[in-house]
């Protein structure tokens, strides 16, 4: 990230290995990693458990850490498209949305969950899959299929549980007075990438390749 | 044959004004034009290409460069070569007077789009998030990351895609002295140039190419590829280029196409892991590119017969070529570890043979006892019973999964 705008702290991390039948081996992986984030500057105006706080909280991580990358530098073609099919997840009780994201080029494909914790951290689940052949993403899945990896995904998903500490009991119930639906946005549309964040790690800029690199600029 | 109006003019191409005159026959014309045009919008495979017939102009382009196989044929004075270009394959002759004619294109203009479907080589960077090793789409302009001290892995063909290509090499490579070590690898990742292939290059199956590793035609095109890389990179001070098993001979091709073409990288370090082609081959491409090469040039396991086989050759070319840092004490060194390394081999086989419950003495054939060792090995040994070293040196692929472990 070259903006330095967000810290964050690995909690966990794991990968499957997916094998086909007898004597076929290695097909493909899933790889899981959750970690915890938040903006290097403090801003006491935001609040990630407050849905449209969330909300923007996840769109400037994501483009903090991903939406910079040009894969044409020409035709300012993006490497990363996010979000994709967003939906929110209800079952949590908080503002939490899963989304996925996708490579200019078939490498891998991610998912995401995101969901706050407290009024300046986000927890950030990640999961990438990708199968272990060659050909465009059509073409591979064609000779393996993706299905069995994003099942297992969406399986792991659906058993997140959250337990609030009291302390996050007592925020969510001040916030619920003024604005008694925690829900989510059920839509959003693709971020127009490439594109740079501010120094907070929230507000969108435009792209500008010398924005990070050059010192003093 | 009839008609008044005179048959088509070839196109002169290059060496128009100066140098030998290049013409194309109308039936190329075409594919040529289109090349040029993806050059360019900016395609760096194309630009190879294109370059490299303007080349010809020059002159003496087709005698002495690896990827120019002179065809057998020769007629009237005449003499045909074909030139093994990224995307295409290029039939030229020689004209008697003085010129040449580019008779033939084999291309293929959707290069690009084979690049990003792992089906060419191709230039990945390659980087650890979160303990995962994760690399990006092809880099369009197939050019480095222009960081001082940047490493770049030259990785063995043979692998499923670039993203199992970076995790096999990123461990391969950390152990180069000139990578870093680990934890560098892992904090500033690397560019990965990726060969892509079924099954690996070199080593005692492939002992022709092995050996002789600049005439391996099937590396050209990537070779190619990383020699522009490569010289794209020149301005980038102290990159290191560390090939891994059969990558080596794909950088020592790239190295032999820049040293041909006298392009002189002095600001960069070369090192090869395991190589199964010839490092005295390389190690002569590489001082001829004027590389500079760290106490060692390549390390070596016991049981990997190419990367034994010329290594005092090869110490007898350093303590020529490097005089001011390679002494004869540092020679001797060598040449003890060499001898040292091939007595670790005997006693690894004796070894496995004895938990196998083989026995060393007088076996019928040697090829008849490896064999049988093999077949006893795969089922009857326990891998506990064999050391570490011997693991990584015998099987390679199972050592670094129970290294990345730990």
């Amino acid at each position: 990230m070259p903006s330095k705008s967000w810290e964050h702290e690995l909690i966990a991390s794991r990968s499957w290995v997916f094998n086909g039948p007898w004597f076929t081996g290695y097909k493909g992986q899933v790889s899981f990693a959750m970690s915890g984030v938040n903006p290097g500057i403090q801003n006491p105006k935001l609040n990630f458990l407050h849905p449209k706080g969330f909300e923007t909280g996840v769109l400037g991580f994501l483009t903090a850490s991903w939406g910079y990358r040009v894969y044409d530098e020409e035709q300012e073609i993006p490497e990363y498209k996010a979000p994709l099919n967003w939906s929110p997840l209800t079952h949590l009780k908080i503002p939490a949305a899963r989304f996925d994201m996708e490579v200019a080029a078939p490498v891998s494909r991610y998912r995401f969950v995101f969901f706050p914790v407290s009024r300046d951290r986000l927890i950030h689940i990640r999961f990438s899959y990708w199968q272990a052949c060659a050909g465009s993403q059509q073409e591979q899945d064609q000779k393996i299929d993706p299905k069995p990896m994003q099942d297992l995904i969406d399986n792991i998903i659906r058993s997140i549980q959250l337990t609030p500490s009291p302390e996050l009991e007592a925020e969510l119930a001040e916030i619920k007075k003024s604005s008694p639906n925690l829900s989510v946005s059920p839509k959003c549309a693709p971020l127009k990438w490439p594109a740079d964040v501010d120094k907070d790690g929230i507000t969108i800029l435009e792209y500008d390749k010398r924005r990070y690199a050059t010192p003093g600029y | 044959m009839f008609s008044n109006t005179p048959a088509k003019r070839e196109l002169r191409i290059a060496g128009t004004h100066s140098g030998k005159p290049v013409t194309i026959t109308p039936q190329a014309e075409p594919i040529y034009h289109e090349l040029v045009k993806l050059a360019r919008r900016g395609n760096h495979w194309a630009q190879i290409t294109v370059n490299a017939i303007n080349q010809l102009a020059s002159g003496r382009l087709h005698q002495n460069n690896i990827f120019i196989k002179p065809s057998a044929m020769n007629r009237g004075g005449t003499e045909e070569f074909v030139m093994i270009l990224p995307g295409c394959k290029v039939t030229a002759e020689k004209l008697e007077r003085d010129g040449f004619r580019i008779l033939h294109f084999e291309a293929d203009l959707n290069y690009g789009e084979l690049i990003e479907k792992y089906q060419k080589p191709g230039l990945y960077k390659a980087s650890k998030q979160d303990g995962q090793w994760e690399v990006g789409p092809a880099k369009k302009g197939g050019k480095i990351e222009s960081l001082e001290d940047r490493v770049v892995a030259i990785c063995d063909s043979g692998r499923e895609n670039p993203r199992e290509a970076a995790r096999t090499a990123s461990s391969r490579i950390s152990s180069a002295p000139i990578s870093g070590g680990g934890i560098t690898i892992d904090r500033h990742g690397f560019d990965l140039h990726y060969t892509p292939g079924e099954r690996g290059i070199g080593g005692l199956r492939n002992y022709k190419n092995a050996i002789r590793p600049l005439k391996d035609q099937q590396l050209y095109e990537s070779a190619l590829l990383l020699a522009k890389t490569m010289y794209d990179a020149r301005g980038t001070e102290g990159v290191r280029w560390i090939s891994e098993f059969g990558g080596s001979a794909v950088l020592t091709q790239a190295m032999k196409i820049l040293a041909d073409q006298k392009i002189q990288l002095k600001e960069h370090y070369v090192f090869l892991v395991d190589p199964t082609t010839s490092p005295n081959t390389a190690y002569k491409a590489a001082h001829e590119a004027g590389l500079n090469v760290d106490r060692k040039f390549s390390s070596t396991d016991m049981l990997n017969y190419m990367g034994n086989r010329d290594q005092l050759e090869l110490i007898g070319n350093r303590l020529r070529f490097e005089k001011k840092n390679y002494s004869l004490l540092k020679a001797s060194a060598d040449v003890i570890e060499h001898c040292k390394s091939l007595q670790g081999a005997g006693a690894f086989m004796g070894t496995l043979a004895a938990t196998a419950g083989l026995s060393l003495s007088a076996p019928a054939s040697a090829a008849a006892f490896l064999t049988a060792l093999g077949a006893a090995a795969t089922t009857a040994i326990g891998l506990g019973k064999v050391g570490n070293a011997m693991i990584r040196a015998w099987l390679p692929k199972h050592h670094d999964k129970l290294k990345s472990k730990f």
